[in-house]
């Protein structure tokens, strides 16, 4: 994990005997992990990004910094401090990067007063969590577009952004249908399938292993995603790899709905090479478990490369792989 | 003792032609018929007399092989050589210094270079002893190493030649496109030679141009740094002329007589191409009002600023970049020929203590990765060492491929040694990614659509040459330039694909080779 962050000041960490916890003499003791699952508790549509920004801007509130300096370093341990704590922290490393990003190019304005300063800055990190929250509705609005009368989609998983283009679609009166896979073991699809139902959307419940059957049906393919990687290649929801790949059998097209918050510059190779410790192929399985392995709450994810991606519905429009790549390469240079 | 079976292999296909140089049995040969068969009309722009050409190359090249032995004199050499090099599209600077040293043996010993076969084919040959492998120059003596088969043996077995059928034309096409296209670059500069070079041109560059053209500074980043070194003392001798200004007479007319010199010596790469467009922009952005000496302090501080970023730091940072991510422990990497860069990060990784494998995939006739074979090996690396023919073999189990590159193109495409190209997209063929190593200052802002255009033709004798070590053999092939119809093409370079690629490695970070276009938008070099 240590090679995703190279933090001049992640060496403040090994002092600290019990992980999510900050601590430091401007700041004195701050529970950031404990604040992160608080805020996830408390609304179930929160995202990990939104959450882990959030929280760090409630760590400026409790800060005592007294120089912009100090405050960096702050939410530089803070962040560094959520990302080691967290076992699945890429979306999240993203939340926190944006969140530094921010802060950082809003030091030059105010040298002067650093306390009006820093209460302008606490106020613009929440203004910037808060507009990140409603990137899920411009988003809706603009993949709205895409659902067209008649038309047939497959989904995968429960994405709250593609949810929330396919409800929208129903509130205006779209006729689609919908095709959900079941989404084991945590069964997501489920969730998809009455959200859909409720609203009077024609949904079939498949299971997972009736991905390739069922592909001819469809038109096209909405799913989400819990990271967008360097190359425009996704992490998301098992089973969503396997799902492309018999989408490009079909020359079905394949769309994730997100935001751009959860742009992350980390360049996984493969599968294999992606940021997250999970344990789905064990020849040694522990005592008891006789089938798959069991998942955590966070569910195993897979890594889809950016050739089967069609496209990406983002709050700034509709972006193709390329320019996906490109807006990630260019937040090195802003 | 793996390299030496697969070595042996590559020898084998290509021995697979009979004794007789056949064309029709070499897969060498049936590349490409020579221009011969073309009319020289539309070559022939600088030709003098348009006949000459056509006796020199008529279907008697017995003949032509014999008078070479004696014939060799120097007098064949400028004149009428060079009509016949444009129509043959040859490299006429090579023949030129050639003329030059061959005039030097004469006097000293009287005997002919023994690739001087026949004076309508010599000028090819005579870029052959140039063209020794970089590593036996480096290693040993230059001009020493370049006559390295007895002349009576060569023409000897010459002497009965069957004359082939016409073939196809087409790639004759290209390479004809591919030659002139050279020949135009270097216009001016007809001939390459100290001797030819314009009285302006700087002994730094005319020692550079040498190193250059005798492959001494073979590497695309060296080339570059040596002529960034060469120009700081150029800068530093240099004085403006009365009635003229530093920031236009530099720029201008001084040092297009030093780049067309080196143009000469051997066409130019992209990352010195992009270096003397950041020069001569840099040059004129100079403040009129500095003095000679001021400005003149002021470029030579930045040729180090630009040296330092561009190309040590830069270094440092994608071998940081690469051995901190992608070379772990257990991994078993692929690589091909030498790259600079290449071994650096492999030794960067071993030195941090990391435990993996390397597998040196390697091609005649230039050998390279046999030079880092060496370098890893004593590092305590473990290696294998293959040709490209055992190829799909090699990259199976990979886990990685790393290359370096000899320039990137705007799309992502990957102009690189010859046979990277094969290696690139066997690796995606068989799901091992592959990644590719470069300082931006080698991204190009063309983009080359297939690997013959702007190709550089390397010297063919030493795809024909078996050689073993140090042992240098005339292979079956060798009897090529008297067999009509027939050329043997030595690509230097082919163009990878962007999908064979999966990620480029630079000094800002890692890059899907899409987002090269991102880079250049951002970095004017």
């Amino acid at each position: 994990m240590s090679d995703y962050h190279h933090s001049p000041v992640s060496y403040f960490l090994d002092t600290s005997p019990k992980p999510g916890i900050v601590y430091s003499k401007t700041m004195g003791e701050f529970d950031i992990r404990g604040h992160y699952s608080r805020l996830l508790d408390e609304d179930s549509t929160k995202s990990m990004p939104i959450a882990a920004m959030e929280s760090l801007a409630a760590l400026c509130d409790a800060s005592k910094a007294n120089t912009i300096h100090e405050l960096l370093s702050s939410i530089e341990i803070g962040s560094n401090a959520l990302i080691d704590s967290v076992p699945n922290s890429i979306s999240l490393t993203a939340g926190c990067a944006m969140f530094t990003k921010f802060i950082s190019s809003h030091t030059h304005d105010d040298p002067g007063d650093f306390e009006a300063f820093k209460k302008k800055l606490q106020e613009n990190g929440h203004l910037f969590a808060q507009s990140a929250r409603e990137a899920r509705f411009k988003i809706a609005e603009i993949g709205v577009k895409m659902v067209m009368d008649g038309i047939t989609i497959m989904v995968h998983g429960y994405s709250r952004c593609a949810v929330g283009i396919l409800t929208l679609a129903a509130k205006r009166g779209i006729k689609f249908k919908v095709i959900v896979t079941e989404t084991r073991p945590s069964c997501q699809g489920l969730k998809v399938a009455k959200e859909l139902r409720d609203l009077g959307v024609p949904v079939a419940v498949i299971d997972d292993n009736a991905v390739a059957y069922a592909m001819k049906k469809c038109k096209c393919i909405l799913i989400g995603a819990e990271s967008i990687f360097t190359d425009a290649s996704i992490i998301n929801i098992m089973g969503t790899h396997q799902m492309a790949l018999a989408a490009r059998k079909y020359s079905r097209k394949v769309y994730v709905a997100t935001e751009t918050h959860k742009f992350v510059d980390i360049f996984p190779l493969d599968q294999f090479d992606i940021p997250i410790e999970q344990d789905v192929i064990n020849f040694n399985p522990p005592e008891g478990v006789d089938g798959p392995m069991p998942q955590t709450e966070l569910g195993f994810v897979d890594y889809t490369e950016s050739e089967l991606i069609e496209g990406f519905i983002t709050e700034v429009g509709l972006l193709t792989p390329n320019q996906v790549a490109d807006r990630i390469v260019m937040m090195r240079f802003q | 003792m793996a390299d030496k079976k697969t070595t042996l292999a590559v020898s084998a296909s290509l021995s697979t032609a009979p004794p007789n140089p056949q064309p029709t049995a070499s897969p060498a040969a049936t590349l490409a018929p020579t221009p011969v068969q073309r009319p020289p009309k539309e070559l022939k722009p600088k030709d003098s007399k348009p006949k000459d050409p056509k006796p020199a190359r008529g279907p008697k090249p017995a003949k032509d092989a014999k008078p070479a032995k004696d014939a060799k004199p120097a007098k064949d050499a400028k004149a009428t050589d060079s009509s016949k090099l444009t129509a043959k599209q040859l490299k006429e600077q090579k023949k030129a210094e050639k003329a030059a040293r061959r005039a030097d043996t004469k006097a000293a010993t009287g005997a002919p270079p023994p690739q001087q076969t026949g004076p309508q084919r010599s000028e090819k040959h005579a870029s052959s002893p140039a063209h020794v492998p970089a590593s036996a120059i480096v290693g040993g003596g230059i001009v020493k190493t370049i006559y390295p088969t007895n002349p009576a043996t060569v023409v000897a077995k010459e002497v009965e030649v069957v004359v082939a059928p016409a073939r196809d034309n087409g790639l004759v096409g290209l390479l004809r496109d591919l030659a002139v296209d050279q020949q135009d670059k270097k216009k001016a500069a007809a001939v390459f030679g100290i001797g030819n070079a314009h009285p302006d041109v700087h002994p730094a560059i005319l020692t550079l141009g040498m190193q250059i053209n005798q492959y001494v500074l073979a590497g695309s980043t060296a080339r570059c740094l040596g002529f960034l070194l060469a120009m700081k003392r150029v800068i530093h001798d240099y004085t403006t002329p009365p009635a003229s200004t530093l920031t236009r007479h530099l720029p201008g007319h001084y040092l297009s007589h030093q780049i067309a010199y080196l143009l000469a010596a051997r066409p130019m790469s992209t990352a010195m191409g992009n270096t003397i467009r950041w020069l001569k922009t840099t040059i004129s952005e100079l403040s009129p009002d500095l003095s000679d000496e001021a400005a003149k302090e002021e470029l030579t501080a930045k040729i180090d600023v630009f040296i330092r970023e561009k190309i040590a730091l830069a270094d440092d940072l994608i071998v940081n970049t690469t051995v901190a991510r992608y070379i772990k422990d257990d991994a078993v990497i692929v690589t091909y020929g030498k790259s600079q860069i290449v071994e650096r990060a492999l030794l960067e990784a071993r030195r941090r203590g990391r435990r993996f494998r390397v597998v040196v995939i390697d091609s005649r006739p230039l050998l390279e990765g046999a030079n880092l074979l060496a370098g890893l090996a004593q590092a305590d690396i473990s290696c294998e060492y293959a040709c490209l023919d055992a190829l799909e073999y090699c990259i199976g189990p990979a886990t990685t491929v790393l290359l370096g590159a000899h320039a990137i193109m705007a799309d992502g495409g990957v102009y690189s040694r010859a046979g990277t190209a094969a290696v690139a997209s066997c690796a995606r063929d068989m799901g091992v990614p592959v990644v590719v190593v470069c300082e931006s200052v080698k991204f190009s802002d063309k983009i080359n659509l297939d690997g013959i255009v702007f190709n550089e033709l390397g010297d063919p004798e030493l795809l024909v040459t078996m050689s073993d070590s140090n042992k240098r053999e005339r292979g079956p092939l060798s009897g090529w330039r008297d067999v009509e119809n027939t050329y043997v093409a030595s690509f230097r370079y082919d163009v990878t694909p962007s999908d064979c690629i999966k990620m480029i490695i630079c000094e800002h970070g890692y890059l899907a080779p899409k987002s090269v276009s991102s880079i250049l938008r951002t970095s004017a070099v």
